[in-house]
């Protein structure tokens, strides 16, 4: 499914994971944001991961206006590279292989 | 100046393995203290307990099996700013006129399992949005960060390796030490990596363990205590609203305030303890506070440190002891009051009259958000 990331509904200040009020302009409405593309600004291969755990890259992703995000991934990414996103019913963002 | 001092603080010598349980831990932390300053029990007025692994326990649970009376009761789970998060309550509490003796408790044993229980449920944003990625994790999340720290200042892995290096030349003379064999940067870079860019000697070993500090009325300590006054402490907390990068902490926001406080400058200070739970975090700590010049990050690592220069972390730190859960909240703390009590032994340093020491946690979803420190200082 999509990436939803959150934007406050008065200032647009955009957040992930959600909070409960803007500390910018103060206010405590979001509205959800779809995300499908982010660059990459970090990766690293885990090399101890659980049984049946089908990543072995952690992936440090930019979107929106500099929202960061935790996500994984199969394969190495490239630095600065940007991929495509979605969130999985589970709550893990995941890079799309391409 | 505060009438508040710290009396006291000892480590019951961490382990790998044990079958005792965190409240165990904690009876043993509390009678070290007892003995070593010939306490009585009943003069205790006051309780904090730091712990992951209490529950369902809390700080009244443990002063009923210790058979206190207390007026003044914390408990605290913020990790690695929890000793001195409890310090700065305390050091209120006995100005207030609150409480006269206040002891200070950290203690956590972890089975595999339960380490990573309380790995993946560490909060709302681990469990909902790291836990399902499966390989989210405070030693992934730090290695994202130490590339980061590697890119912005032209650092390699050499770089950090002289830091556990260097920590692990004091833990050498520590007989609590997990880790107390020198290394060798040989050995450093050639240990497995667990997420690059970090190895198995970047990562604390999980231990069992726990840790006691005594906070006193000035009026209630003795010659003999040796005590330590607590000249300046202070936090601040989700300084960056977890929006930044995560290469700098709290500690960056409260450094100038904090000296100002104290009355000493960074010139003053003769041993740091930061809080060591990755190389790139201490070195993110010192410099915030100060101990290495915005653009003197190079000439730190690669002269600073392998000369020994400055005196930081000396009992080897939690690279070398080990982490015992949120008494790692208290390690560095009770490393620096033992270093200006005289009391480390054969590591004891000459000069050991100040010290500044750190505390830093509470992972959100990228990086730690809490940050603390005080400036203490020597009164024998």
């Amino acid at each position: 499914m999509t990436l939803q990331i959150t934007a406050c509904e008065r200032c647009g200040a955009q957040y992930f994971p959600r909070r409960l009020r803007c500390h910018r302009c103060g206010a405590s409405a979001f509205q959800g944001l779809p995300v499908t593309a982010a660059r990459v600004t970090a990766a690293t291969q885990v090399h101890r991961t659980l049984q049946g755990c089908p990543w072995s890259w952690l992936v440090e992703l930019e979107a929106g206006q500099g929202v960061r995000l935790i996500a994984a991934a199969d394969s190495a990414p490239s630095i600065g590279a940007t991929v495509r996103v979605q969130q999985q019913e589970d709550g893990a963002v995941v890079l799309i292989s391409a | 100046m505060s009438q508040a001092v710290i009396r006291g603080a000892v480590e019951v010598s961490y382990a790998r393995r044990t079958t005792e349980t965190t409240t165990q831990w904690l009876g043993r932390a509390f009678d070290a203290l007892v003995e070593e300053h010939q306490l009585d029990p009943a003069s205790i007025d006051g309780l904090g307990v730091a712990s992951f692994t209490l529950r369902p326990d809390r700080c009244i649970d443990i002063a009923w099996r210790l058979g206190l009376q207390p007026s003044w009761l914390m408990d605290d789970s913020n990790g690695g700013v929890s000793g001195l998060n409890m310090l700065q309550h305390a050091v209120a509490a006995i100005e207030c006129g609150q409480a006269r003796n206040i002891v200070l408790l950290a203690a956590d044993v972890f089975q595999a399992t339960d380490f990573q229980e309380m790995a993946a449920n560490y909060n709302r944003s681990t469990q909902q949005l790291l836990r399902p990625l499966g390989i989210a994790n405070p030693n992934s999340l730090f290695s994202l960060l130490t590339q980061r720290h590697m890119a912005r200042h032209g650092l390699s892995r050499t770089d950090y390796g002289e830091l556990v290096i260097a920590q692990r030349r004091h833990a050498a003379r520590n007989p609590q030490a997990v880790h107390r064999k020198p290394m060798s940067m040989d050995e450093y870079l050639k240990a497995p990596l667990v997420a690059g860019p970090l190895g198995i000697y970047d990562c604390v070993p999980v231990v069992a363990g726990a840790d006691a500090i005594l906070v006193s009325h000035v009026d209630e300590a003795s010659p003999r205590d040796r005590c330590v006054r607590v000249r300046a402490i202070g936090g601040r907390h989700n300084f960056d609203q977890h929006e930044g990068d995560g290469l700098s902490t709290g500690l960056s926001q409260i450094a100038g305030r904090l000296y100002e406080s104290s009355g000493l400058t960074r010139e003053d200070i003769d041993l740091v303890s930061v809080y060591d739970d990755y190389p790139v975090m201490s070195l993110v700590q010192l410099q915030d506070l100060g101990f290495i010049p915005p653009d003197g990050l190079l000439h730190f690592v690669r002269e600073t440190v392998p000369s020994g220069r400055l005196a930081f972390n000396t009992s080897g730190g939690q690279l070398s002891v080990g982490q015992a859960g949120a008494a790692g909240g208290m390690h560095g703390l009770v490393e620096a009051v033992r270093q200006l009590g005289g009391r480390c032994g054969e590591r004891q340093l000459p000069r050991a009259r100040t010290a500044l020491v750190s505390g830093y946690g509470m992972v959100e979803y990228r990086y730690g958000m809490c940050a603390n420190a005080a400036v203490l200082e020597s009164m024998a």
